[in-house]
């Protein structure tokens, strides 16, 4: 069966830096799959290849059965490929509310003349997005701060939000870029719920992450990078058991 | 930065500026009542402007010439080819929206401070097409006796008719405006300027909405220079230079450009505080030449700008917030 996401072969270079080397991995729906390795590993330069914010040099990106490696960020994002950033990348002059309506639009209709003249389809497509948003937060337990500027936030807040907009796209695939950095303990149970939640929903999840034991509590299967190149593949307990893994990158860590 | 916009404050506000208008248009003399045509007309403008700058975060320093484009091609129109007045206004229009597709298509492809840049360049251009194409533009003494616009029998003429239509165009460009900015739309372009590649994560393609806000607010600029041309019959190119470009962009600054109500406020401080400088100065300073007066205009606006950096009507929105904050309380 082919997976949602077919990376082949994926290569980027920076000058004489090699980001990305050669690298293959499937993604098959409905699971959590985690990409984990130190920093420079290549994570996030993956992920941006494989959102259209970065060209690749050489390989393939096939995403739900189509190729998309050249496609410009937001067409990706409309075919269903949703991602948050590592820095956070609120929109912070807007509510919460506003926020996540922002990702709800891109499922209503309004255009350009709608919008200017105030159609009957402009007022329908903000009651649209208005309703979804405020369904969206509740369903997250953020409806507390619906109306609160999203910069006023307390940082962990934020991150949450960022992942309930990207997920108001209703994307097969969520690719969520170190999500725990900078969270605190209580902060991480909630992201956990909001990734439980997710998951609930029915959508696949990619993860960067460089937190280790959180990955290994729930990713479904892990990629381990490293200096860009594939270091392993598998489930966790494969993972934790692989001698070069072990070796290169968990044993430094756990001790 | 991008405030929301509540309906009912904006109807309360347009019963009172139109009864301000009124009001006004009865009682002012001729003098008053040019000062606020040319005030309106500058309000389409900087309405158009303010949504580039304050709700897609980009600025433009050539709208000056997207103004008399729309001028030139009333002008033009009316007076070489014999057309009926209203119909060069769509003309002008779409003319100046296809001119600033074309610049500004390569132009919101490039980040940050391209635009403006290209902008600059484009409104010297125009001038200097303006200028030196003096079979069509007549040259810089410009082109006299554009017909009065006429309904059937009757010719818009006199400032008083004159102010239903500028401020019946500077009411449309605010409606508009607040439409769209109420609208997903308005929302992908606040979006945009928070964070061009969030926007595009949400599936928003930046360069597109981008260059299309700068189409519209060029759209706006045509309608306002071909308005401009009928009003006062005659235009030479000295009207469209880059002076007049910064002029622009300094309404929607010291207006407030993430608040629509910030391009009527924006327009009316710059053309009354010119007015202001060229009728006092000289009485308080005997001798005081037009360099000196330019001299003071720049230290008052730049007087504005420090104490009101977000624009003039920010003590009166905060005033607002208090006041309904202290009746939510009461109630």
């Amino acid at each position: 069966m082919p997976g949602l996401l077919e990376v082949r072969r994926l290569t980027k270079r920076f000058g004489g830096v090699q980001a990305v080397v050669d690298v293959s991995f499937s993604v098959p729906p409905g699971i959590l799959y985690a990409v984990i390795g130190p920093n420079g590993a290549g994570k996030t330069t993956l992920f941006n290849l494989v959102s259209g914010y970065l060209a690749a040099d050489s390989g393939e990106v096939r995403f739900n059965g189509q190729s998309i490696r050249g496609w410009p960020a937001h067409r990706i994002a409309r075919a269903g490929l949703a991602r948050t950033f590592q820095n956070l990348e609120l929109f912070p002059g807007m509510t919460v509310l506003e926020n996540v309506m922002v990702g709800c639009d891109a499922r209503v209709r309004c255009g350009w003349l709608d919008a200017l003249f105030g159609t009957g389809r402009r007022r329908a497509a903000n009651a649209t997005s208005r309703e979804e948003a405020r369904r969206l937060l509740a369903l997250f337990s953020l409806d507390g701060v619906a109306d609160i500027p999203a910069g006023s936030l307390a940082y962990g807040m934020q991150r949450m939000v960022e992942i309930v907009r990207a997920f108001a796209l209703r994307p097969k695939l969520l690719l969520l870029d170190e999500p725990a950095a900078g969270l605190n303990p209580a902060e991480r149970q909630q992201l956990a719920a909001v990734l439980r939640q997710a998951r609930a929903q029915g959508v696949t999840v990619l993860l960067v992450e460089h937190d280790v034991d959180l990955v290994m509590t729930v990713a479904d299967r892990i990629l381990v990078l490293d200096q860009g190149r594939v270091l392993a593949e598998g489930t966790p307990e494969e993972i934790q058991t692989h001698p070069a893994v072990v070796a290169a990158y968990l044993g430094e860590e756990v001790s | 930065m991008a405030v929301r916009v509540k309906t009912r404050r904006y109807i309360g506000m347009i019963a009172v500026s139109v009864a301000a208008l009124a009001l006004l248009a009865w009682g002012a003399s001729p003098y008053w009542l040019s000062v606020l045509n040319v005030i309106g007309l500058y309000t389409v403008v900087a309405v158009g402007l303010s949504l580039l700058m304050g709700y897609a975060g980009q600025v433009s320093l050539g709208h000056a010439g997207f103004y008399g484009m729309g001028a030139y091609v009333a002008a033009v129109l009316s007076t070489r080819l014999g057309w009926n007045g209203w119909l060069t206004l769509p003309a002008a229009v779409l003319l100046t929206m296809a001119v600033a597709w074309v610049v500004g298509r390569p132009a919101v492809r490039l980040r940050e401070h391209y635009l403006a840049m290209a902008t600059l360049g484009l409104g010297m251009v125009f001038h200097i097409v303006m200028v030196e194409w003096e079979a069509v533009t007549g040259g810089s003494s410009g082109i006299v006796g554009i017909p009065a616009l006429a309904v059937g029998p009757w010719t818009v003429e006199g400032e008083r008719a004159w102010l239903i239509l500028t401020w019946g165009a500077a009411a449309m460009a605010l409606a508009m405006a607040y439409s769209l900015v109420t609208s997903p739309i308005g929302r992908a372009l606040r979006a945009i300027a928070g964070s061009e590649a969030a926007a595009e994560a949400l599936g928003i393609p930046a360069s597109r909405y981008k260059l299309a806000v700068f189409v519209l607010s060029a759209g706006f600029a045509g309608l306002a220079g071909a308005l401009y041309a009928f009003y006062v019959t005659f235009v030479s190119p000295s009207s469209f230079g880059v002076m007049m470009s910064i002029q622009f962009v300094m309404m929607v600054v010291v207006g407030g450009g993430h608040r629509l109500w910030g391009a009527p406020a924006g327009a009316a401080t710059l053309v009354l505080l010119g007015e202001g400088v060229k009728a006092y100065l000289p009485a308080l300073l005997p001798g005081a030449g037009g360099e000196v007066q330019l001299v003071f205009y720049g230290l008052l606006l730049i007087a504005i700008l420090l104490l009101k950096p977000d624009g003039v009507l920010t003590g009166w929105a905060t005033w607002r917030r208090k006041r309904s904050g202290e009746h939510a309380r009461a109630a």
